[in-house]
């Protein structure tokens, strides 16, 4: 494992990021293909990094057919290929991937890129199995109606994390607000917070995700070639998942959550006390307790009191979801927040910007949990 | 489909099997057919005497032993719970708001539920309930649970 760790440590570097515009995509009410989408994204992300697409080598995709993607843009002798489901808890492992894939010469330039289009459909419930269907008899189902239980219950065993959960969504709302690209950048107040309905009580409408159409796209590539100039290097990177039946976990993913902490840090050769900006997949905001939970960046069950104590906004200890989250800037599933830490620690992040941010840490937190360091 | 349309009357539908029922599965029957007579049974492995829910036709999970049904004690604590204010799928019989459980079995497994009998101010974290099969349409019983 040291040797692992040794290798992989800093061997990546993110030196390309393409993002579409979600808020002008939204703006113009017309869905797009998740395939132009991905284009437009790749295209930006070579043009961050002055690349060319016949200088990628590596192509992995979420929510999108590889073979369509590398047909429509081009792409030849492709020698790392990888084809993922979704984003979200799949995003460290495709960046592990890409890792391990640069550090030891299988690839030289990898494309990692999601797109989500109301044009597709995505099945993708979480549930495991037959377990779907029974859910539907009672009305429920998916993620979102797991997390709501899994809140009530953090609530009951650490204390009313209501309060936490809005300040998150506040948060990630006034981040949005420095955020042209951001989907919904109108402030909200803790009045419009309680006024907005319950999608599943105890969570309401800005507890949760948004959908919305845009695709983003990462160009990875070794360390020692790209030292100088932009890049982003990943410093550390771990998954672990513990699979059960239901998508909620009766302790909050906290076991899988400190083994994938353990094992990233362990690599970065830091500890959660040296992070100066977090990222964390909130398909839900009670995801963020979890994470920070999980992660060690709280004690366990003080994450609340942790974002009550206002930790976690633009001026405090720990900034949160610089760029708006998923239920801000928009459901990228994790792949914007990536590429929002990169654009932090380069720091162009222009109005949002955390002064002398220097390293930054993306976790998600669901049954398949994943963290990844990044450094400048 | 049964169906009844007196003039001047609401269509009634007796619908035995409604699109929100997971699909009938022959070796899950005796979980769906003990549930009008108010009954939970769960397969259970006599080899390692581990439960299973959702009913699964493969066998027991932790050992591969075959299982075999067993009634439920009809025992449980109450994990947590969520409201629907709006109904979010057409065609469900219960209207909102309506209250799904997340229950902890005496057997010792996770299982979903909807609320029968009482009310969410009623409910508690860690509360002790009862199994309660739940008449949501004519002839259409799922699982519900009650404070005991
Ligand atoms: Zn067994």
């Amino acid at each position: 494992m040291a040797d692992r760790n040794h290798v992989l440590r800093g061997a990546a570097s993110v030196i390309g990021v393409g993002s579409t515009d979600y808020a002008a995509l939204r703006a113009t009410g017309q869905p797009v293909a998740p395939l132009e989408l991905a284009s437009r994204a790749i295209r930006l992300a070579l043009e961050d990094c002055q690349l060319d697409i016949s200088d990628i080598d590596g192509l992995m995709t979420m929510n999108l057919l590889w073979d369509e993607l590398a047909l429509r843009e081009s792409m030849q002798d492709l020698r790392v290929i990888a084809e993922y489901s979704a984003g979200g808890r799949w995003v460290v492992p495709a960046l592990l991937q890409a890792t391990e894939s640069l550090a030891v010469g299988s690839a030289d330039a990898i494309v990692v890129v999601l797109a989500l289009s109301q044009l597709a459909s995505y099945a993708d419930s979480a549930a495991p199995g037959a377990n779907t269907a029974f859910e539907a008899m009672h009305a429920t189902g998916g993620p979102g109606a797991h997390s709501a239980l899994m809140a009530r219950r953090y609530s009951h065993e650490f204390g009313d994390c209501g309060a936490a959960l809005r300040e998150i969504a506040i948060s990630n709302r006034s981040n949005a607000n420095l955020n042209s690209r951001a989907v919904y950048q109108n402030r909200i107040t803790a009045d419009d917070y309680h006024a907005a309905r319950y999608i599943a009580d105890p969570l309401r409408l800005f507890d949760y995700c948004m959908v919305n159409d845009g695709a983003v796209a990462l160009v990875l590539s070794r360390t020692a070639e790209h030292s100088a100039g932009r890049a982003v290097s990943i410093g550390g990177l771990a998954a672990s998942a513990r699979q059960g039946t239901h998508y909620s976990a009766p302790d909050f993913y906290f076991r899988q959550s400190q083994d994938a902490a353990a094992e990233m840090f362990a690599m970065a050769d830091l500890t959660a006390a040296d992070i100066d900006l977090i990222q964390i997949y909130d398909n839900y905001t009670p995801s963020v307790l979890f994470a920070l939970d999980g992660f060690g960046f709280t004690e366990r069950g003080s994450a609340g009191r942790f974002v009550e104590e206002g930790n976690i906004t633009r001026s405090g200890s720990l900034p949160l979801n610089t760029s708006g989250g998923h239920t801000s800037e928009a459901y990228m599933q994790g792949m914007n927040l990536v590429a929002e830490a990169v654009t932090q620690l380069r720091g162009e992040a222009g109005e949002r910007q955390v002064a002398g941010a220097a390293t930054a840490c993306f976790m998600c937190v669901t049954p398949l949990a994943g963290g990844c360091v990044l450094w400048r | 489909m049964a169906m009844t349309n007196e003039p001047g009357d609401r269509p009634v539908e007796h619908d035995p099997h409604p699109d929100y029922l997971p699909p009938r599965k022959p070796w899950a029957e005796p979980y769906w057919e003990a549930l009008p007579d108010g009954k939970l049974l769960l397969q259970h492995c006599e080899q390692c005497n581990a439960f299973a829910y959702p009913p699964v036709d493969e066998r027991c999970s932790v050992c591969k032993s075959p299982t075999s049904w067993r009634e439920a004690s009809g025992q449980a604590r109450l994990w947590s719970w969520i409201v629907f204010h709006h109904e979010f799928f057409a065609g469900y019989p219960l209207p909102a708001p309506y209250t799904v459980l997340m229950l902890e079995l005496a057997e010792g497994i996770r299982m979903l539920a909807t609320l029968a009998g009482a009310e969410p101010a009623d409910l508690a974290c860690d509360a002790p309930m009862e199994f309660l099969s739940r008449e949501v349409a004519p002839g259409v019983f799922i699982p519900g649970f009650a404070p005991a």
